[in-house]
């Protein structure tokens, strides 16, 4: 029976989800390329994923205080971790290669940019392709004087998918796991899923708190009420149960830490069985705090937004700026270069009382836009310099162009096209070479030319010459 | 040590004036200093002490950019301004070339970080760290696209040789004989500008690996994109349309 193709998101989601983890199949494939500069300091093959796992979960965990890992404690970990699983390798040598899987699970290979997946869209029935990050430096938004590495959106779900629990409703389904363990005395299980909980807790605080970030930083296009405020209550509500579920729990082990009390092994993994819950219901009231006070600190977003001016048109960078200033002369961008840097310079600050700044600045004329160099006594030209590069060249297209629209022009109409064009000084400087050199039948065999007086041109004087292209015969 | 600052007593204009002198020291936070961040309290608390601080920033032809919990940003209205600085406090002594050139990189460092409006508009928070390589890369890339367009269509960008993008593509890629690059290589325009950044509080060399990559800070957002939607780029336009040959325009 021939039944019609239906759209199969749910292999859409899983071809993504394979292509996300290329990028650490390569990372581990790496460990037997010896031409990688840190790999030929190496006499053994060196775990790479386990690195790289452990420089993931240090930015985790570290996300889960703040909003992102300090980039040298993130290498110091991978050091950490190198050390630990190669015992003969140094601290430098270790450190290298924390620095080179850090370096690669940021895509460094590829400019820092994001890494590209590819896979075939069974909603659309093509091959498609999308990005993802792994790992990555921003500045932090509290502080924005440092740098703070954060994970990528692929990293956070290979991170959920090791711990190997559906995110929905696992959470509840582990806090009863652990509640049945701890009543049976496995305090062994009990702990494993403690500390699965306390990483999805790392988690969900990480991802509720960005999402409380980007509703600040969009303050002007969210719609509250709507789109933040119904998810912000329910994570509120199931934080708060959970919160319950944890104080439950917790008085079940303090009972239990009594029963242990002659079975020090037991009563180790209890304390710490503790500790990792109370750890988990810190996090949870401190996130509980955070949303209850999101619409507050919404309100104060949006105060500020107000303070700064509105900026209607906000012009694309690139396509609108910078390309247009490429395709025009280069005296453009010259005349302006002190309104660019000064819109992109903090206020400068002489000091006022340093004399020798102060004769400096009194005797120094402010360089204007088009500059004489200090080279102005009048020289005379007794041997033609010889021309040659890419600039050579051009001018003498243009030369050859003038000459062709312009039948019979002489030098000081061509100094006055050239100037008007917006040449540069060295341009100007070609021109007038261009001009001598004309008169070679040597140089320019095409070009025929007479004498039309006298010029002055600026800082250039001699005969002036008048030039004519020979038509071919 | 007493470290309360009592403000109370200061007159307003006092403390208006010392705000602004805080403002002058970019690298200085409030959270390092007692007194500004009592100032920057007062200017979140009371509006007619943002009014005071505007009008009195104005006449010494300053901006405010932006005040945050840590400091307030402040830029010189315009270029003829006493604390503006110029190309030649960048790079001293550079020719007319360097000087075009330097100014483009400076705003190719911006669209090379901010791409749209709306990651210069703060929007988007995901801030691109890049490399000097990368930026580097970036604009000649952008330039071999302009020239990819002029070979199709030489309508597109016509007659004259001075044209930046073409000037950029005669650069050396790094300089040579040397590992470090040239001051007058592309990459050595790239440092230059991004150094200049660095020392202005714009933007934060990051170290995490074996290069080094830079990331921009919100005074560097804030400030670019003033210059993109104010009137630099008219200016460009009126000046490039004056200086198109005649007979090019024929």
């Amino acid at each position: 029976m021939n039944e019609p193709l239906s759209p199969r998101t749910d292999l859409t989601v899983q071809q993504k989800n394979l292509a996300r983890l290329r990028p650490l199949g390569e990372l581990d494939s790496q460990r037997h390329r010896a031409n990688l500069a840190v790999m030929k300091k190496l006499d053994f093959t060196p775990d790479l994923r386990s690195i790289a796992l452990a420089i993931l979960n240090f930015v985790m965990e570290q996300s889960a205080f703040q909003i992102g890992a300090d980039p040298e404690q993130m290498i110091e970990a991978g050091c950490r971790e190198a050390m630990r699983l190669h015992r003969q390798i140094d601290e430098e040598l270790a450190r290298d290669l924390s620095r080179h899987v850090a370096e690669f699970l940021r895509n460094g290979k590829d400019g820092f940019k994001e890494f590209i997946g590819e896979y075939y869209d069974y909603g659309r029935d093509i091959p498609s392709f999308f990005n993802y990050r792994y790992l990555l430096l921003a500045t932090d938004p509290e502080n924005d004087d440092r740098a703070v590495a954060r994970l990528g959106e692929a990293a956070q779900l290979v991170f959920l998918g090791m711990l190997e629990i559906d995110d929905s409703f696992l959470q509840e389904a582990e806090l009863i796991i652990m509640q049945k363990a701890i009543e049976r005395g496995r305090f062994d299980d009990a702990l494993m899923v403690a500390q699965n909980a306390r990483r999805r807790s790392i988690t969900l605080k990480v991802a509720i708190e960005t999402k409380l970030l980007r509703a600040r930083r969009a303050i002007e296009t969210i719609r509250w009420t709507e789109d933040m405020l119904p998810d912000l209550q329910k994570a509120a509500q199931h934080i708060s149960e959970r919160i319950t579920i944890e104080n439950l729990i917790m008085s079940g082990i303090d009972e239990k830490l009594d029963v242990v009390r002659n079975d020090p092994a037991t009563r180790e993994i209890t304390v710490t069985l503790r500790n990792t819950l109370e750890d988990c219901r810190s996090r949870h009231s401190d996130l509980h705090r955070t949303l209850l006070s999101a619409v507050n600190s919404f309100s104060d977003a949006l105060r500020k937004t107000f303070r700064r001016k509105v900026i209607a048109d906000c012009k694309n960078p690139e396509t609108d700026i910078l390309e247009p200033l490429l395709t025009m002369g280069l005296d453009v961008s010259s005349a302006h270069a002190d309104t660019i840097v000064s819109a992109q310079s903090v206020p400068r600050v002489n000091s006022l009382f340093d004399m020798r700044i102060v004769f400096e600045q009194a005797l120094t004329e402010r360089a204007p836009s088009i500059q004489p160099e200090d080279d102005t006594k009048i020289v005379t030209i007794t041997e033609i310099p010889p021309l040659f590069g890419p600039t050579a060249g051009n001018i003498r297209t243009w030369f050859l162009d003038v000459i062709a629209k312009n039948d019979g022009i002489a030098i000081d109409a061509v100094l006055d096209l050239a100037y008007n064009a917006g040449f540069s000084r060295e341009d100007m400087r070609c021109v007038i070479l261009t001009c001598l050199h004309a008169l070679s039948e040597e140089s320019f065999p095409m070009v025929s030319s007479f004498r039309a007086g006298r010029y002055t041109w600026g800082e250039f004087s001699g005969d002036n010459i008048a030039y004519t292209l020979e038509k071919a015969a | 040590m007493n470290t309360v600052i009592e403000t109370a007593n200061l007159s307003e204009p006092y403390k208006a004036v010392r705000l602004i002198v805080k403002g002058l020291e970019p690298k200085l936070s409030a959270a390092a200093d007692n007194e500004y961040a009592a100032l920057i309290a007062h200017w979140d608390a009371d509006p007619e002490f943002r009014t005071l601080v505007h009008s009195l920033a104005s006449a010494m032809e300053l901006s405010i950019v932006d005040v945050t919990a840590r400091k307030i940003m402040l830029r010189p209205v315009h270029e003829a301004s006493l604390f503006a600085t110029r190309m030649s406090d960048v790079r001293g002594s550079a020719s007319d070339l360097t000087r075009g050139l330097l100014a483009i990189v400076m705003i190719g460092i911006g669209a090379a970080f901010f791409r749209d409006g709306g990651s210069l508009a703060g929007i988007d928070d995901q801030r691109t760290e890049l490399s000097a390589d990368n930026i580097e890369q970036i604009i000649t890339d952008i330039c071999e696209r302009i020239a990819d367009r002029q070979t199709v269509d030489p309508e597109f960008c016509p007659g004259e040789i001075n044209k930046a993008w073409r000037r950029w593509n005669e650069l050396s890629p790094r300089g040579a004989g040397s590992d470090r690059p040239g001051t007058n290589s592309r990459l050595g325009l790239v440092r230059i500008a991004l150094k200049h950044f660095v020392d202005q509080d714009m933007m934060i060399e990051a170290q995490a690996g074996t290069s080094t990559t830079y990331v921009p800070t919100d005074r560097f957002r804030l400030q670019l994109r003033d210059v993109v939607t104010n009137d630099i780029f008219e200016k460009c336009i009126r000046l490039a349309d004056i200086t198109l040959p005649a007979n090019e325009e024929a």
